[in-house]
């Protein structure tokens, strides 16, 4: 078998490349702070599904009362209430929801969210007078299932972070 | 500092050797019956056709046959000297080793199955295009005049079968499946201890590329690349350097360069790499976006790569480390590693014997040779070695197909053998053991995954409601996995109990028919 030198040599060079991948030392920053590893979990996710529908119907009669007054701050608002709809359908998987509750559960979330989208325009300009009476009967639909939602799940949401690991961790 | 070089070296070959055995196994008699049997004039009829036909044969059959990029070497070793064209090959090269049934079905579980099947179509786009631009570049690229060896039936055609397996398994592709483990090696000897964690996010615009240098020298397995790709869309990192990873990190190692420069020379290799980078980063930069999950929150970093880099952190005397190698290859190694390793080293002691002793070349002869024409009955029929050696390839395509039921059980029996790992992993997260928990939070939410393959392939859908129950306890417990990280006790005990609600839940929809959790 005849090696050559220059795929050796290309070995050689990507080893070489390799602490320029990864830095001279562990996971530090440049202004030597920790990088900690986080899971991000919003400060407006709701606990668990009843707080979620809770929210939605606050967040949505405050966004029909204060329509067009707050600018750029009901943009934000708008946007909060869409990713607490969104994230509806994880809610109530998250609970003692069956199969039929949940399909229904997921089915109302879709048409809410897909009414809520409407109101923003192709330009981002929105049109929120009303918004929470347009939402009103899939929301009693969705309230309607909180009895068999069981328990609510108690709060665990909080920024998860730690330091980079520091023992022996395979995946 | 001698000390975690060597035994980062030492950990990461050999735990990739043991990873790569049953491949390399097959890859061995897959390159004999292609030999043996099926023949090169055969060989080149199945890998030819029009330009087009040919890479989109080379891409399926690489699809069907379950191969790593350690064990397609001796494969292509084979296909060069059968005179398949070099794009043809190349592109065989590269799609072989990046999907298999097993992990194929393994990565519908990652994300929207549209992004699985988006990346296998993807897969097709740049072994056509690459292979096609090089064949246009380079024509004649194939090697002539190599004479057959396929044998006459008969017990011949078996004993050729095994010596030439075993041959290869001490000659040129071992050397160069070498090669590939040495790339791991070095990684694993110097990329600092979990430093790969952050830089695969998914606001990071140069992630595909440090992905590209990253995956070039990276060995991974099919199902290795599927599940670390699995981690990618848990944690919402760059969907482009997921891309990468599995067209580099699971279809290129070291020892496909050497080979492809030895064969074809540096300029024509550097044309393929090129070529295949354009392609690659091009199509990584081009699905990052569309393909990157809405509905995960994205983390700052990824686990998916600690096991490229130094296996400890900080320094510790050669003894301690030794130990430590030690106990991690025991655990980390899985039995059925453990048996393919054997018998790949007894091919290799077998191949070793028959070249000590038929110096000669008598063995080869005896094969060469033509039988005694004997008068045949009317049922004793003489398979010609071409169909043999097709059903040969059929039949490992079937077994792996097979074997997917095997590996991704009833969802009955998955519950039965994730009560050991749930048991494990919580009650390790209870009592703070991060080694402990680390392992057994992995093996759980690996069977989490088998059980949505599992009901797929018994039932032909997984219902939304059930993805969900299943996608909860992984997070939760990835969630658990940090807080015992961090030594936060109560958090822990918060996120123990919580996971064991989600598991009844997921147990009671995967396992009722109605899905009622009441």
């Amino acid at each position: 078998m005849k090696l050559s030198i220059r795929p050796l040599l290309s070995l050689l060079i990507a080893a070489a490349l390799m602490p320029c991948l990864c830095g001279c030392g562990s996971s530090e920053t440049a202004n030597g702070e920790d990088q900690h590893l986080e899971h991000f979990v919003p400060a407006h996710k709701p606990a668990n599904f009843s707080k979620a529908l809770e929210e939605i119907q606050h967040r949505a009669k405050h966004l029909s009362q204060h329509a067009g007054h707050s600018g750029d701050h009901e943009a934000g608002e708008f946007q909060e209430l869409l990713d607490i709809v969104n994230w509806l359908p994880e809610l109530a998987a998250d609970s003692d929801l069956n199969e039929s509750e949940w399909n229904s559960a997921n089915a109302a979330a879709k048409v809410v969210a897909e009414t809520l989208a409407k109101r923003r325009s192709a330009d981002g300009k929105l049109s929120l007078k009303e918004i929470s009476t347009s939402i009103e009967n899939e929301l009693q639909k969705l309230k309607s299932l909180v009895a068999a939602a069981g328990k609510p799940e108690p709060s665990m949401h909080h920024d998860h972070s730690h330091h980079d690991h520091h023992h022996d961790h395979d995946h | 500092m001698f000390a975690t070089l060597f035994w980062g070296f030492a950990i990461r070959l050999t735990q990739s050797l043991a990873q790569a055995a049953p491949f390399i196994l097959t890859g061995f008699f897959v390159a004999a019956v292609f030999r043996r049997f099926i023949g090169y004039e055969k060989t080149r009829q199945l890998f030819g056709g029009s330009e087009m036909s040919a890479l989109f044969k080379a891409w399926v059959i690489g699809m069907l046959l379950p191969v790593c990029s350690l064990g397609v070497i001796p494969v292509i070793v084979e296909l060069r000297r059968a005179g398949v064209k070099g794009g043809t090959i190349l592109a065989f090269a590269m799609a072989a080793p990046l999907f298999n049934p097993l992990s194929m079905l393994y990565g519908l579980t990652l994300s929207e199955p549209i992004a699985i099947l988006s990346f296998a179509g993807c897969s097709l786009v740049i072994v056509t295009l690459v292979g096609m631009i090089w064949d246009r570049i380079f024509p004649d690229s194939e090697l002539k005049g190599i004479a057959d060896e396929s044998v006459h039936y008969g017990i011949r055609r078996m004993v050729a079968l095994a010596v030439s397996a075993s041959k290869e398994s001490t000659g040129r592709s071992l050397l160069l499946i070498v090669c590939g483990l040495i790339g791991v090696g070095i990684l694993g000897a110097v990329i600092p201890h979990a430093s790969l964690q952050h830089h695969f996010n998914h606001d990071q615009p140069l992630a595909p590329i440090k992905m590209a240098l990253l995956g070039i020298p990276v060995y991974a397995t099919p199902m290795l690349a599927m599940s670390q790709m699995g981690m990618m869309f848990q944690h919402a990192n760059s969907i482009g350097a997921a891309f990468v990873l599995l067209v580099l990190g699971a279809g290129m190692n070291i020892g496909l360069i050497v080979w492809m420069a030895q064969e074809y020379g540096a300029k024509r290799s550097a044309v393929w790499m090129s070529l295949l980078l354009v392609v690659v980063l091009g199509l990584g930069y081009a699905v990052n976006g569309p393909l990157f999950p809405k509905d995960v929150q994205p983390a700052n970093h990824t686990h998916a790569f600690d096991i490229y880099g130094q296996p400890f952190t900080g320094a510790g005397s050669f003894a301690s480390l030794t130990n430590q190698s030690i106990e991690k290859l025991k655990r980390d190694i899985m039995p059925h590693e453990w048996y393919s390793t054997e018998l790949l080293a007894l091919l290799m002691f077998t191949g070793a014997i028959v070249r000590l002793v038929d110096r000669r070349g008598r063995l080869e002869s005896w094969i060469a040779q033509a039988p005694q024409a004997k008068e045949a009955g009317r049922l004793d029929i003489v398979v010609p070695p071409a169909v043999l050696g097709g059903l040969g390839l059929v039949g490992l395509v079937i077994f792996s197909v097979v074997g997917c039921y095997a590996y991704y059980p009833a969802p009955a029996d998955v519950f039965e053998e994730m009560r050991i790992a749930k048991s494990e992993a919580l009650t390790a997260g209870l009592s703070g053991d991060v080694t402990h928990a680390d392992y057994w939070i992995d093996v759980y939410q690996e069977w989490t995954r088998k059980l949505e393959v599992g009901t797929f392939l018994r039932t032909g859908q997984v219902s939304d409601y059930q993805h969900w129950k299943a996608r909860l306890v992984r997070e939760q417990l990835e969630m658990l996995k940090h807080t015992v990280e961090d030594g936060e006790k109560e958090e822990a005990r918060k996120w123990v109990s919580k996971v064991d609600r989600s598991h009844s839940r997921m147990r009671t929809a995967f396992l009722s028919d109605s899905g009622s959790s009441k």
